[in-house]
């Protein structure tokens, strides 16, 4: 059991990390690895602050891990930008 | 459990009927009673002035982080820096605030749900039918059963430049997902927050049982409406044979698309289509239709309503 429970915390998976336009960056993490070194990762690569990153639709926590969610090898993580409205597109 | 959601309408249901709050949408109501028989105050009466918001804001055990819902196993925290945009009467609302509201009422709708249920269970027990209920009761039995989708959906199933991308929305209605029993390509109504070019909020209703998908923006005029509309049809079909959900119209020209329904008001400032958006989703999500009773007039009272629930964390009925 208890050998079982470390092979498991050793297993890596790759995650893929989308941006809006499509751009992708793969990342390979342990299951247990926390969001948060993910995300910072990210930012650091892409030079982009201020990303909300979603798995199927849900915000995922900095505190979350691959486990938590349910991630299998392969799996897309949406990396999206902060939406604003209060007005017409000014281009109209 | 599960009488808490319900107790909890209850009591806000009560609050709100008690005090006629000085933002209370029946003063600026235009359609009578018999059209909007329920007046929805847009705020469950906690904080009733924006003093009273900040007097609560600076209560707050955590300041950076002003309200934490959960549903299923997803929390959704809503913090200070972008509650702070619905403090200033001009800035323009991002997708925290409009996300966060959505989870409030799909959190008042599940509530709403669990109490049809208990509703509908008594009447078959009493032999009674739902006309013999009071008024609010019956009231609520004609709540739709309502999904409100994140405003991240659009962006995603349409990124721009006439593309259509099913593939990156295609996980996010499984039940799974959404954190419900069924797929809620079942449900009555779909709510779906659109954000336009990162300038403009609007709303698609889709009504999957009705076959009839609406587009609500308070700036009339606009062509994007048309793109939204077709963009979620073809969506609704495809994701319906996707998920195994049998709709009752199945092919496009079955599908009837309202790219502008009759009484929308009308956004007559630079920055409230996002208090608009979220006043026609309560509406909706409440079980009314257009005409919608409020106008360009009633937006800072709108605000303030929706300031109230964020705090409170649950929307008033």
């Amino acid at each position: 059991m208890a050998d079982e429970t470390v092979k498991q915390e050793q297993k890596h998976i790759t995650l893929i990390v989308k941006n809006q336009v499509g751009e992708e960056v793969q990342f390979k993490v342990k299951l247990n690895t926390v969001f948060e070194k993910v995300f910072k990762a990210y930012s650091d690569k892409k030079g982009v602050q201020n990303t909300k990153f979603l798995f199927d639709g849900h915000r995922i926590k900095a505190t979350d891990t691959p486990a938590d969610l349910d991630m299998e090898d392969g799996d897309t993580i949406d990396a999206m930008l902060e939406q604003l409205g209060g007005s017409q597109r000014l281009s109209q | 459990m599960l009488m808490m959601p319900m107790s909890a309408l209850f009591i806000t249901h009560s609050r709100s009927m008690q005090h006629a709050a000085p933002w209370s949408l029946r003063q600026a109501q235009k359609h009578s009673q018999e059209q909007h028989p329920q007046p929805s105050s847009l705020g469950s009466g906690q904080a009733t002035s924006w003093a009273a918001v900040q007097a609560r804001l600076g209560g707050l055990a955590r300041p950076a982080v002003v309200g934490r819902r959960s549903r299923g196993s997803a929390t959704t925290t809503l913090l200070r820096k972008d509650f702070g945009l619905l403090l200033l009467p001009t800035e323009w609302l991002n997708d925290e605030l409009v996300n966060y509201y959505l989870l409030l009422l799909q959190l008042r709708s599940d509530a709403i749900l669990q109490l049809q249920a208990r509703l509908r269970a008594a009447l078959q027990q009493l032999g009674a039918r739902p006309s013999s209920l009071p008024h609010q009761l019956r009231v609520l039995l004609r709540v739709p059963r309502s999904y409100s989708f994140s405003s991240f959906f659009y962006t995603q199933l349409a990124p721009g430049q006439g593309r259509f991308c099913y593939q990156a929305v295609q996980r996010w209605t499984r039940p799974q997902a959404t954190h419900t029993s069924e797929c809620v390509l079942a449900y009555q109504l779909l709510l779906f927050p659109i954000n336009l070019g990162n300038t403009h909020w609007a709303v698609a209703a889709v009504w999957p049982q009705a076959g009839l998908l609406q587009y609500f923006d308070p700036l009339p005029g606009r062509r994007e409406g048309r793109r939204v509309l077709a963009s979620l049809a073809r969506w609704l079909l495809q994701d319906a044979a996707d998920k195994g959900v049998a709709l009752p119209c199945r092919r496009a020209r079955q599908l009837r698309l309202e790219h502008a329904p009759q009484g929308m008001p009308v956004q007559c400032d630079g920055h409230s289509c996002g208090v608009f958006a979220a006043a026609v989703c309560e509406r909706l999500a409440a079980g009314w239709h257009a005409p919608f009773e409020f106008s360009q007039d009633d937006c800072p009272s709108l605000r303030l309503g929706m300031a109230a629930d964020m705090l409170a964390g649950a929307v008033g009925w």
